[in-house]
């Protein structure tokens, strides 16, 4: 080998450990600098992110075939019709415009909400997300059981809330006037962010495999603004009631005033009621102080900041006592769906790791011990999926090791190339372990066979192409012993091995 | 364009911006801090001083090129200055990483790899100017020119430096090998 080889390779292979004692010091030392320095700004004009786009050389040339595309567009179509107002924006716009926002504030209203030991009322609650900086405060509602001694057990809806200092999360439960601190590892910080742009995007019925359906039904001023009306019917089977959703969207700048969520049932002469209603702001300045992680006064608190909990990616059992666990789901386009899992049974030492280990990426697994498919959800949210019915065949993409635990990652390919580039996520993604090789999958003996099923939503996370590496080889760092994903591991990989199945 | 991006944020005081800037080239630097003077004390604080030092002057700082190789050659610059201060002060490498290895003491907040240990030690036994040079070059992945532009000095200067390094280099690696 030559020396410059030995030498290179010495420094891909090196490692540092850092202690979060180093990264806390370096941040919080830099963080205070950085304060300093921005309250002594001066007051010269700053370049815009447009600029920093446009500057970049493979966007002039964009820029170019774009200018060139538009002048032909525009010679054979001039006669036709002249678009002098821009671009107007429509419901499509609304995931990208709002999960590259700086900030979005909501404010939601709840009919009919009981909370215990209060009268049914209106409620409303506020949530802010500060995605430029990783922070966020919500709020919601939760269950608790009440058993105090020689009483009766009482249940009932208490008020929960959220609220993320970037290192820090607090729970408060206001029902039970109790705070928990937790500290979040850099990869379940990233996680928890990426979740709350997620949830607020489902809430609102405006995930990328929502977007279809809704029509433009009207317009109206709102303080002086012009805001398009977006409706969309919808029909709950489960729920035996009709939906209709509605959405107050300007055309000029892309932003979302207000939903709302109409219901009524199916029964005969059920009468429309308005379920919730939503106002957002997109890039509103938080108030001072709303990202604080403290607890309200004279509430009890379960640990402090010192004696929080870490939250790391771990991998959790299936169900109570069962052999094997999941650490995450993530779901790339096509179907494609990658899991992190382990089982007691593999051990680093155990000859089952030991065969893994010398797997190539795409090899099957020796004894197959894990299976998925994809079965339609909620019809009412998807309709154009009811008949949906995804079999994955499974292969081996990586393995990583940390704690004594011996994580293997599996791609699951779709037998077949779904057109969709996204799963809808009210699909149930179905889970089956064997932690045995079983003779007959269908009718299994082993007692140690463990099943989930659960909505897609609630069990993974779903990606896009170019978001690899921040995911997957993220989560595979997150649970490695030198924090590093394993070399090689690469979305083109993943999608040469989906072909091969797909041929 | 998404360090443009970072670096824009931060100007504007994004805390998370300038975490994601440290989180994505924090490894990096600190590898090739200590490759750059054998003591994981004095990369900690370089590393730990070129970050602070990086927020004071993101008011002025313009990225022109890659912020990677910037910030490369900032820890670079920085270990220079701590070498000369410290030189009389550093404590071997072996000895510093294995302690933080057996007893796991506190106070050690970088835990180093055997490659690491090795392509240190061996780099240590190199003059400065050449186990710079190489640093660079190998772990920072950076162009001669690029180097040159931060040492101030010519390329061609550059590339000797870097070719005697490399050699010596190598009788030293394998001088390793034949123990």
């Amino acid at each position: 080998m030559r020396p410059t080889e030995k030498i290179k390779k010495l420094f891909v292979k090196s490692n540092v450990t850092v202690s979060s004692e180093l990264d806390d010091k370096i941040i919080n030392d830099a963080f205070q600098v950085l304060e300093k320095s921005i309250k002594t700004k001066s007051a010269e004009p700053e370049p815009n992110i447009w600029r920093i786009i446009m500057k970049s050389r493979i966007t002039k040339i964009a820029a170019a075939a774009v200018i060139i595309i538009a002048v032909l567009i525009g010679i054979s179509h001039f006669s036709d019709s002249v678009d002098i107002a821009g671009k107007a924006y429509g419901i499509t716009d609304v995931p990208e415009l709002y999960s590259s926002a700086n900030t979005i504030h909501i404010k939601r209203y709840f009919g009919n909400i009981k909370l215990l030991g209060e009268k049914k009322t209106t409620l409303r609650s506020e949530d802010w997300i500060d995605i430029e900086n990783g922070r966020f405060r919500t709020s919601g509602f939760g269950r608790v059981v009440l058993k105090a001694k020689d009483k009766e057990e009482r249940s009932g809806t208490v008020g929960i809330e959220f609220i993320f200092d970037g290192n820090y999360r607090i729970q408060i439960n206001h029902g039970l006037k109790v705070a928990q601190f937790y500290k979040l590892s850099d990869f379940k910080r990233r996680l928890s962010m990426r979740k709350q742009i997620d949830r607020f995007l489902e809430k609102i019925f405006l995930s990328s495999d929502e977007l279809a359906g809704y029509v433009k039904v009207g317009q109206e001023q709102i303080d002086s603004n012009n805001f398009d009306i977006w409706e969309k019917n919808s029909f709950d089977i489960g729920q035996r009631s009709e939906s209709i959703t509605k959405y107050w969207l300007s055309p000029s700048d892309g932003e979302l005033k207000k939903v709302q969520r109409w219901r009524r049932s199916e029964e005969p002469n059920g009468e429309w009621f308005l379920a919730w209603e939503e106002q957002i702001e997109r890039n509103a300045v938080p108030p001072e102080g709303i990202f604080e992680a403290v607890a309200p006064e004279n509430y009890r608190l379960a640990n402090t900041k010192e004696t929080a909990f870490v939250d790391k990616l771990i991998a959790y059992p299936i169900r109570d006592n069962a052999n094997s666990a999941i650490a995450i789901v993530i779901v790339l386009p096509n179907g494609i769906v990658t899991m992190g899992w382990n089982d007691k049974d593999v051990t680093p030492e155990s000859p089952k790791a030991e065969s893994i280990r010398s797997l190539e990426i795409g090899g099957v697994l020796p004894e197959m011990p894990v299976e998925i498919n994809l079965t339609a959800g909620s019809p009412s949210i998807s309709p154009m999926y009811t008949d949906l019915k995804l079999t994955h065949v499974a292969r081996h993409l990586a393995y990583t090791q940390k704690e004594d635990k011996f994580y293997e990652w599996t791609i699951y390919v779709p037998k077949e190339n779904i057109p969709s580039q996204t799963l809808p996520k009210d699909c149930l993604l179905n889970i089956r372990f064997f932690p045995e090789l079983q003779e007959d999958r269908e009718h299994p003996k082993h007692p140690k066979v463990a099943e989930m099923s659960s909505y897609l939503r609630n069990r993974a996370i779903t990606v896009k192409a170019h978001e690899f590496d921040e995911w997957v080889l993220g989560a595979m760092s997150e649970l490695s012993e030198d924090g590093k994903a394993p070399e090689d591991i690469t979305y083109e990989k993943v999608l040469q091995l989906a072909e091969q199945i797909w041929e | 364009m998404e360090d443009r991006l970072l670096v824009l944020r931060c100007k504007r005081g994004s805390r998370y911006a300038l975490r994601r800037i440290y989180e994505k080239y924090r490894d990096y630097l600190l590898i090739l801090a200590v490759a750059l003077c054998h003591d994981v004390n004095l990369a900690e604080d370089a590393v730990h001083d070129v970050f602070v030092a990086f927020a004071q002057r993101l008011e002025k700082f313009e990225l022109t090129g890659s912020l990677k190789a910037y910030l490369a050659a900032c820890v670079a610059n920085r270990i220079r200055d701590l070498m000369r201060n410290r030189r009389n002060k550093t404590v071997p490498l072996e000895q510093n990483c294995s302690a933080a290895l057996d007893s796991a003491e506190p106070s050690q907040r970088i835990v180093c790899n055997e490659q690491l240990q090795q392509i240190s030690s061996a780099l240590a036994k190199l003059p400065d100017e050449q186990r710079e040079v190489i640093a660079l070059r190998m772990h920072g992945q950076m162009r001669f020119r690029a180097i040159a532009k931060s040492l101030g000095i010519s390329v061609n200067t550059v590339k000797g430096r870097y070719r005697y390094g490399i050699g010596k280099l190598r009788s030293i690696l394998n001088s390793e090998v034949e123990k």
